[in-house]
């Protein structure tokens, strides 16, 4: 059994630590493998978010668990850990553009390069941590739909509400985070 | 600001589902009630809703995400440690190569390798100092030195190795069209460098062309390994965590990894690894294709590699070169030959050296790079091989492991398979009978069977069958000897089986102890008994031993019509190997008796029109071709081919075999045309059904180019009879009787076209083999004929060697076996005075010996030889009278079947014209000699 079965297992049994130590393993395995697909690559060549986090997945827990519950944990964790991982790349880009730091790149901070998103990465972060205080089921939702590219389904599935519930998550998140987002940027034009 | 969260989520919810304004307005006013800053709050993200377009719906990475500058840190200018980069000359998925300076402790240029992956620096540079001095050790033409590694600023592991200026090997070769020994021996120096780091304790386990460069010093190519070392420093620990990093190095080169580094268990690779992939290199050296289809492997995910590299026997080398395709061409041309010879090349042996290194079973691959390197030299001098196929027993263990349901259902197969040959045999009534039926089964055997269930299947003629019946063979001694019931009949089994693959000495081992196991236990009447009699009678006869066979065929048969049914089909096989022997022995009449009586029951069993019918008509037939009687034949032959072609088709290899024997008859009653067409409707049919080279094809090439041979044809007979003996030798070997039976009928072509030299080619070893004696013991009459002719030939062409050589030999041999009186002998003996000059002793010798030779019938050539040497021996006693109408003769009877201005035809025609002028006939000699073809002017001497 790998470490991420036991650990799984031991949330599946109630050990809330293991939740803890879940997200540092899946951080790491994204991270690399991440890392390894795009230099497997040539440069410009694109990767999914949802092909990453189930690689990762297959990678970590095996096949055998494809149908167990223990996997909710598992893509929780994997959208938590593709959302620090996407903003950390944000920041350091931030960063680099305002002639901050310029040296190396260490291999912690990995060769990822993301374009210019049409969100700002930061602050809808800064809004997400915000809507996780009020609400954190629906935060936790907008992480796996958005940051692991889950679907809704699947989403769903996860959180253990219906379908039709995460619709409704859904679209209140995003006017949530939408609303947020443009009260602290710019007043709405309208 | 969170009372209500709960309440605003459904609320929201609610209203965006409300279809109107109006009604989402009333809904409002519900919900909210008196609560205005609830009101406003939903209000708020009800506007959010529907300014917010596509916000979010639009993953963050998919498309945005992409690779950034892996390298952006290092680049030419770069100082990493004492090395200064200059340009970088490399990049593959793993890492960057740099042409570096370095300043001290020497000035020099270096190549050096930037890890791109992400991975533990600190160990894999403790990993690699760890090997540092084993590495140091290495001292090579053929090895690039690895000389330092760090890590870089940004905390990456970089590697420092001499500079070698060059392309891969494999780019190398194609680029400059190497054949294929120059490949080999740019291979055999890969050996020897990857033999010397073997030596020093160091696997290299990343070999590939594109660590393998070849560079030129003094114009000469000189192949360096790179990164001897390399591999092991970034090989990472087996850990869950480090999977990816293994995957992703996999999928960097997965067609060079062996099966054992594939599994990953990673502890237990040694230099056998690197055997493997040397292997993969030679294969691909050889073949421009790799064993595994990178295409196929890559679509494939991670698991299925492995599962391929691991399970999945590789195409030999000459089969994936076929399955090219049009790139099979490309792949010729950039060795300079030919594919079909590039694949005779591997076929002969040479693709059992990269097969054999790239065995799953490491302990079944070369034991080293040496050895690897010492097969390719014994293959470039032509000297056996280590390598081989697998045997039998080994592969077929190794597939039933593999598939279970697969071997049992091959060996049903055979179990019907054995049991169906005693069926067919009844139809086996003659040698040439025997003979096709033992290479139809050995072929289904080898092709149908084991052959599909392995790619690698044997090289000789039924050699999986025989050598896996050989290594039983051995285990059944003594194995049995509290049942020796059961020990009979598994050596029946063996026995026949062997009996079927032509291998008649194991069977008569077989089944002669077989048979005196049952004569034992269950008497000479039982069945069982009768059955084994009668498989080894037939086994006799194919060694030779006529007497032995006739004895156990008679007893057999006898004691089958007294114990079983006349309609059993063990007794109507009897009958047709018995009515076979009579055949062979040219007692036609009881022959054609015994057929007859296994056809009357045939037909009444199971009707005149059944299949079996037809095949006891044909043999019926064929007796009677031999007796002359050709119109019976001709009845019997149609009617057993109508029947046939309607029960079993066209292309029926028994129709096909009647066709034969019927253009065969049609050739006899010199119906040309006829015989033509059927017989090239047959040879059409082999081809199509067994291909050029199987035996029956080359069987029927010779026939038909006899037949053109005997119509005149001469130039289409040479075309097809030296074709089919160029096949034959080929395909069947010097030996077969196949090939040494066209020798003959190519002589008497080339001596019909005048060829000198290509006819004394094929019988000059003829005159070796009887000059050597060797032969001694076998000469029958038929023989002794041909080899008295044979001295003629010789003799008239002038080369008395030869001819003293055959024509004493046929002399002494004659007057031992036949007695001074037989008229062969006095052929001889006037031969013998006619060579010594002694023409008048000669004279009524010849005489008689060539009434003989005219009264024999069906001759392609009439005696010219023979009346040419009397005419001369009347010449030469002033008989010009005598001498005169029989040079005529030659002159005559030579037209038509011998070319135009053929030597012999023009030697008798010089030899009239001497005549004429001896006997003072000038107006004669003036005419013959205006017939003389035109050189005229050198012939008047």
């Amino acid at each position: 059994m790998s470490d991420v079965t036991r650990i799984l297992f031991a949330i599946e049994h109630g050990d809330a630590q293991a939740v803890d130590k879940l997200l540092p393993v899946v951080y790491d395995e994204l991270r690399l493998l991440a890392a390894q697909k795009l230099s497997q690559e040539r440069p410009g060549q694109t990767l999914q978010a949802t092909a990453l986090v189930h690689e990762a997945y297959i990678r970590l827990v095996g096949s055998e668990g494809q149908n167990w519950n223990g996997r909710g944990h598992f893509f929780a964790a994997a959208a938590e850990a593709m959302r620090r991982i996407l903003i950390d790349n944000a920041r350091r880009k931030q960063r680099q553009k305002h002639g901050g730091d310029h040296q190396r790149v260490g291999l912690d901070d990995a060769d990822i390069a993301i374009e210019e998103p049409s969100t700002n990465l930061i602050v809808l972060d800064e809004a997400l941590t915000k809507l996780a205080n009020e609400d954190r089921v629906v935060a936790d939702l907008v992480k796996m739909r958005y940051f692991a590219g889950l679907t809704l389904g699947q989403a769903a599935e996860i959180i253990g509400v219906s379908r039709r519930t995460a619709d409704r998550y859904w679209a209140y998140a995003r006017a949530w985070l939408y609303q947020e987002i443009t009260k602290s940027e710019k007043p709405p034009s309208q | 600001m969170n009372e209500e969260p709960k309440d605003i989520k459904s609320i929201f919810a609610e209203a965006i589902e409300k279809k109107s304004s109006k009604e989402r307005a009333a809904f409002l006013d519900k919900a909210c009630g008196a609560d205005g800053d609830l009101r406003s709050k939903v209000e708020d993200l009800l506007r959010a809703h529907s300014q917010a377009g596509d916000f979010l719906e639009e993953p963050p990475i998919g498309s945005i995400v992409t690779l950034g500058d892996p390298h952006l840190t290092e680049g030419p200018g770069t100082i990493i440690s004492r090395y200064k980069l200059l340009e970088q000359i490399g990049e593959g998925g793993m890492a960057v190569v740099y042409m570096a300076e370095q300043k001290e402790p020497i000035r020099r240029k270096v190549a050096l390798k930037v890890i791109k992956l992400g991975m533990d620096t600190k160990q894999v540079i403790a990993r690699f100092e760890a090997e540092r001095q084993a590495l140091a050790m290495m001292d090579h033409p053929n090895i690039a030195k690895v000389l330092d590694a760090g890590a870089t600023e940004t905390g990456r592991p970089y590697f420092v190795m001499e500079l070698v200026k060059g392309v891969s090997i494999t780019e190398y070769c194609d680029k400059n069209k190497l054949n294929t020994r120059e490949r080999l021996d740019l291979f055999m120096q890969v050996c020897n460098a990857v033999q010397h780091a073997h030596q020093k304790g160091i696997i290299h386990r990343d070999i590939k062309p594109s660590n393998v460069m070849v560079t030129l010093l003094d114009g000469q190519p000189v192949t360096k390994v790179i990164d001897f070392g390399i591999a092991k420093a970034t090989s990472l620990e087996l850990t869950e965590k480090t999977l990816f990093t293994r995957y992703a190095q996999m999928i960097g080169t997965p067609e060079y990894m062996s099966p054992e580094q594939a599994e990953m268990c990673g502890l237990d690779v040694d230099t056998r690894t690197d055997i493997y992939s040397l292997g993969v290199l030679l294969y691909q050296l050889l073949t421009g294709a790799l064993p595994f289809d990178p295409e196929m492997l890559r679509a494939s995910g991670y698991a299925e590699i492995r599962r391929t590299i691991v399970e999945d026997e590789p195409p030999r080398p000459s089969t994936r070169l076929s399955s090219l395709g049009e790139e099979a061409k490309k792949v010729a041309e950039s060795r300079g030959t030919k594919i079909a010879l590039l694949v005779a090349r591997l076929r002969k042996e040479l693709e059992w050296i990269p097969l054999k290194a790239i065995r799953k079973d490491r302990t079944r691959r070369y034991r080293s790079a040496a050895e690897m390197s010492d097969d390719v030299q014994n293959y470039l001098n032509g000297a056996p091989l280590i390598a081989g196929p697998e045997s039998t027993l080994y592969r077929l263990k190794k597939s039933i492991h593999r598939n279970r349901a697969l071997v049992i259902s091959i060996f049903s197969i055979l179990a019907v398979l054995l049991a169906g040959i005693v069926v067919s045999m009844v139809f086996a009534v003659r040698a040439e009978r025997q003979a096709r039926i033992s290479q139809a089964v050995s072929d289904f055997l080898r092709n149908d069977l084991l052959g599909s269930a392995d790619p690698w299947s044997g090289r000789t003629e039924g050699a999986t069958v025989v050598s896996f019946l050989d290594a039983a063979s051995k285990r059944l001694e003594g194995k049995f000897a509290d049942e020796p019931l059961i020990e009979a009949s598994i050596r029946y089994t063996f026995g026949s089986t062997y009996h079927h693959l032509g291998r008649y000495s194991e069977a008569e081992n077989h089944l002669r102890r077989c048979l005196e196991i049952r004569r034992d236990r269950l008497g000479n009447e039982d069945f069982e008994t009768l059955n084994c009699m009668r498989e080894l009678g037939w086994v006799y006869r194919e060694l030779g031993n006529n007497k032995q066979a006739e004895m156990l065929l008679v007893e057999a048969l006898e004691g089958m019509r007294r114990t079983l049914d006349k309609e059993h089909d063990a007794l109507l096989s009897c009958m047709g190997w018995r009515a076979g022997l009579y055949f062979d022995q040219g007692r036609y009449d009881e022959a054609e008796r015994l057929y007859a009586e296994g056809l009357e029951v045939i037909q009444r069993k199971l009707g005149a029109e059944h299949s079996w019918a037809a095949v006891y008509m044909h043999w019926i037939g064929v007796v009677y071709q031999n007796q002359r009687r050709f119109d019976e034949a001709e009845k019997l032959l149609t009617e057993a081919l109508d029947i046939r072609r309607r029960t079993n088709g066209d292309l029926d290899s028994e129709t096909l075999y009647i066709i034969h024997d019927l253009g065969l008859l049609y050739s006899d009653q010199e119906r040309y045309e006829d015989a033509e067409r059927l017989l090239a409707e047959a040879l059409e049919g082999r081809r199509k059904v067994v291909g050029e080279g199987h035996p029956e094809t080359l069987r029927l090439m010779g026939t038909l180019g006899r037949l053109y041979r005997r119509q005149g044809k001469l130039d289409q007979a040479e075309q097809l009879l030296s074709e089919c003996y160029r096949k034959s030798r080929e395909v069947l070997g010097e030996e077969h009787p196949t090939t040494s039976d066209l020798i003959p009928d190519l002589a008497v072509l080339y001596y019909r076209q005048g060829k000198i030299d290509e006819m004394a080619a094929l019988t000059d070893n003829v005159v070796e083999v009887v000059r050597s004696g060797l032969l001694d013991e076998s000469l029958n009459p038929m023989m002794l004929h041909m080899i008295h002719s044979l001295g003629m030939w010789y003799l008239h062409i002038g080369r008395e060697v030869e001819a003293e050589t055959l024509l004493g030999k046929a002399l002494e041999v004659r007057r031992r076996m036949l007695g001074e009186e037989h008229p062969d002998t006095q052929a001889s003996v006037g031969m013998d005075y006619f060579r010594r000059g002694q023409y008048d002793k000669a004279e009524p010798l010849l005489i008689k010996a060539l009434e003989d030779e005219r009264r024999k019938e069906g001759q392609e050539v009439p005696p010219l030889i023979s009346i040419y040497n009397l005419a001369l021996v009347h010449h030469r006693q002033g008989d010009y009278d005598k001498a005169e109408p029989l040079l005529v003769e030659v002159v005559e009877l030579s037209e038509g079947v011998l070319i135009e201005g053929h030597p012999d035809t023009v030697a008798a025609m010089n030899e009239l014209i001497k005549l004429y002028e001896a006997w003072e006939k000038p107006q004669k000699a003036q005419e013959w000699r205006s017939k003389l073809p035109r050189k005229k002017g050198t012939e008047e001497q």
